[in-house]
């Protein structure tokens, strides 16, 4: 089934179209304010005329090549492309300024390739009994696991937790603007009707990293200060030495990434982060974190390209998109008069075998197109930012105004960028922001759902045996690390 | 105010702000399922926990202060994210340039906004020769973008208000 699956892709035109895709994929992924959800809308009507497996290779290939494109502008000029490379702004945008940019972005992509097929050998391998699995989930396990990855703020908080416990919840409070989850009640929308809708992610990630970008080079200008970053580019990225060393963390990030990705609702925006938080905390020098170290880097480009395959579990076992990208791939499959479900692999056994053909190559070409794309890409460094910078933030705008044409979408980005000049005057870390705002709904929405099911009874949440076990794990995490704390800053006043 | 405050400050801006989220998250109105868990619930939670995070900054803000008032240390610049007034520039003409996105239309709004940011963030005075250059990739860099997610894309973008 397999080399069957391959011999249907192998002719010149699926392999152009699947190229084309990446092409797309990393273009969408690369500029701030693009996703693949709205590269494969964008597609979508282009492949009504074409077969199924046609269509599928373009659509696959911008799947596949916006979430590792994301990691181009988030090393060269600290600016996510898409909410999945937010955490690797933090290591390799570093690595960046010390003129290892070309070396940071061949570490990414080898690694995205590498989570990527980690997450298909899964997908081969144990699919349905990873998707009877996430069955098992419900509102209870979903909040629980909602909660224990709020607790991951502690490594994204920088120097201080109490200000980074608040720069999450002031991204949970944006994320109660708006109707409300379960009864649709209307909250703090002061009769704005496009407030009804509520805030979006991409505005807040490009208000507060993009124009906190521009705000910098601005600043930097105004005290002289504007440079050209060099670079250096070499090899593959890392020796034979470091991959050894890095195994544990490249198997834990593609874990955690192929992990979020089966679940559907939690997505490749918190995975990079949850598996950068996860990273340092297992490291044994977790001060390297930040300063531009290829652990943090390599965590958080597996786990993010890791989802894709993941993702793809509940898509086509049981016909729920786990996140944007792949409800958008949900609707290319209905178009073409397949349902994805349980009997998908009787009924169209040869389409899923095409498939995961498909996304396999997939990766590989993004992993050529981004290598051999390298001094392409690292050119951006020698364009002078005050051109660069201004021409990314058009291109941020006109990305939050397609969400949903509305004009709106662009004045949250503003607004986002005054709350993330603030907090960055009173040093709060941005990333528990972008945190708080992607779980702060789905700890809502379960939690009230959760509630609603046990007619108010909060201990039920107890008694089932994954959420009781995640919640006390959660509490254990959330009172170690508060007296870890205090013990730091006691040693710190004496 | 010292920077040796700031934490205070802060502490004390976000006091005030979660106790007006709190307030209004009482208007909030009831559904027929409140007697669970209604849609106040959550906002109240994250309002209270803001609140007792934030007295926490003030009382820490003020010892650390205090202590250090204490060692007579001098009061440290911090390194800010950038210039003042180049900031307020750079908000201010993005303000400016979704409030003309509406009238003017999108290429036009982005020829103005993509010259004024290069010349705000390039060195100062600008010469002639970059004014030209700022001034052509504007005008090459909008039309393009246009072309590309109007044409290509078939993405509709803010058209100019009188058209």
């Amino acid at each position: 089934m397999f080399a069957d699956g391959f011999g249907q892709i192998m002719e010149p035109q699926i392999l152009l179209l699947c190229l084309a895709g990446v092409i797309l994929g990393i273009f969408f992924g690369a500029s701030p304010g693009m996703t693949s959800s709205m590269g494969i809308a964008l597609i979508l009507p282009v492949t009504y005329g074409m077969d199924i497996v046609h269509g599928m290779s373009i659509l696959l290939g911008i799947y596949i090549g916006s979430i590792s494109g994301g990691l181009i502008t988030a090393i060269l000029i600290n600016i996510p492309g898409t909410p999945a490379s937010v955490a690797t702004t933090f290591d390799g945008h570093p690595m960046a300024e010390r003129g290892e940019g070309g070396r940071a972005i061949r570490i990414g992509t080898l690694y995205s390739l590498l989570g990527g097929l980690f997450s298909l050998i899964v997908l081969f391998a144990i699919s349905p009994v990873l998707a009877r699995w996430a069955l098992k989930f419900s509102y209870e396990e979903y909040f629980a696991i909602g909660l224990l990855s709020l607790t991951l703020i502690a490594s994204l908080s920088g120097k201080s937790l109490v200000k980074g416990m608040l720069s999450a919840l002031i991204g949970i409070v944006f994320t109660t603007v708006g109707m409300a989850p379960v009864d649709t009640v209307r909250r703090f929308t002061f009769g704005i009707r496009d407030l009804d809708a509520g805030f979006k992610l991409l505005p807040l990630m490009i208000g507060v990293y993009a124009v906190m970008e521009v705000i910098k080079a601005a600043g930097a200008a105004e005290q002289g200060e504007m440079k050209i970053l060099s670079y250096k580019s070499r090899g593959i990225g890392v020796s034979w030495k470091e991959f050894r060393e890095q195994f544990k963390n490249f198997i834990v990030s593609s874990g955690i990434g192929t992990g979020i990705g089966i679940l559907p609702g939690l997505g490749a925006a918190i995975s990079n982060l949850i598996a950068y938080s996860v990273s340092k905390n297992m490291s044994r020098h977790p001060e390297k974190y930040g300063t531009g170290c290829i652990d943090g880097l390599i965590a958080s480009e597996t786990a993010n390209n890791a989802v894709s395959g993941g993702a793809m579990i509940p898509l086509l076992t049981m016909g729920i998109p786990g996140d944007a990208g792949t409800a958008m791939l949900l609707a290319a499959f209905m178009l073409h008069g397949i349902t994805p479900g349980p009997l998908l692999f009787q009924t169209h056994g040869n389409v899923i075998y095409a498939m995961f053909a498909i996304l396999i190559v997939a990766n590989i070409l993004m992993f050529v197109v981004q290598l051999y794309g390298l001094p392409g890409f690292l050119k951006l460094l020698m364009i002078p930012r005050n051109i660069l910078l201004p021409i990314v933030m058009v291109l941020a705008s006109v990305g939050a105004f397609a969400m949903n044409n509305r004009v709106f979408d662009i004045w949250s980005i503003f607004m986002f960028a005054l709350v993330g000049y603030g907090l960055s005057r009173f040093d709060f870390p941005p990333a528990p922001v972008v945190l708080g705002f992607v779980l702060g709904p789905i700890i809502e929405l379960n939690f009230r759902r959760g509630m609603m099911s046990s007619y108010g009874n909060f201990a039920a949440f107890f008694t089932r045996p994954i959420a009781g076990t995640v919640l006390v794990l959660t509490i254990l995490i959330l009172v170690w690390q508060v007296l870890s704390n205090i013990r730091k800053s006691k040693k710190v006043r004496s | 105010m010292g920077k040796r405050y700031k934490d205070a400050v802060i502490g004390a801006v976000l006091a005030v702000l979660s106790c007006i989220y709190l307030a209004l998250s009482f208007q909030i109105k009831r559904s027929n399922i409140d007697r669970v868990v209604g849609s106040r619930m959550f906002p109240q939670i994250c309002g209270t926990v803001i609140l007792a995070l934030s007295i926490w900054l003030i009382v820490s803000g003020l010892k650390s202060a205090a202590r250090a008032r204490k060692a007579g240390e001098e009061e440290a610049e911090t390194a800010r994210a950038g210039g003042c007034t180049r900031t307020v520039i750079v908000l201010g003409s993005y303000a400016a340039y979704i409030f003309l996105m509406d009238k003017l239309g999108f290429t036009l709004s982005s020829v103005l906004y993509l010259f004024s940011q290069m010349l705000v963030m390039g060195k100062w005075p600008a010469g002639r020769k970059s004014v030209a250059l700022y001034l052509f990739i504007s005008v090459t860099a909008s039309i393009a973008i246009y072309i590309l997610f109007n044409k290509v894309f078939l993405l509709m973008l803010p058209k100019a208000g009188w058209l």
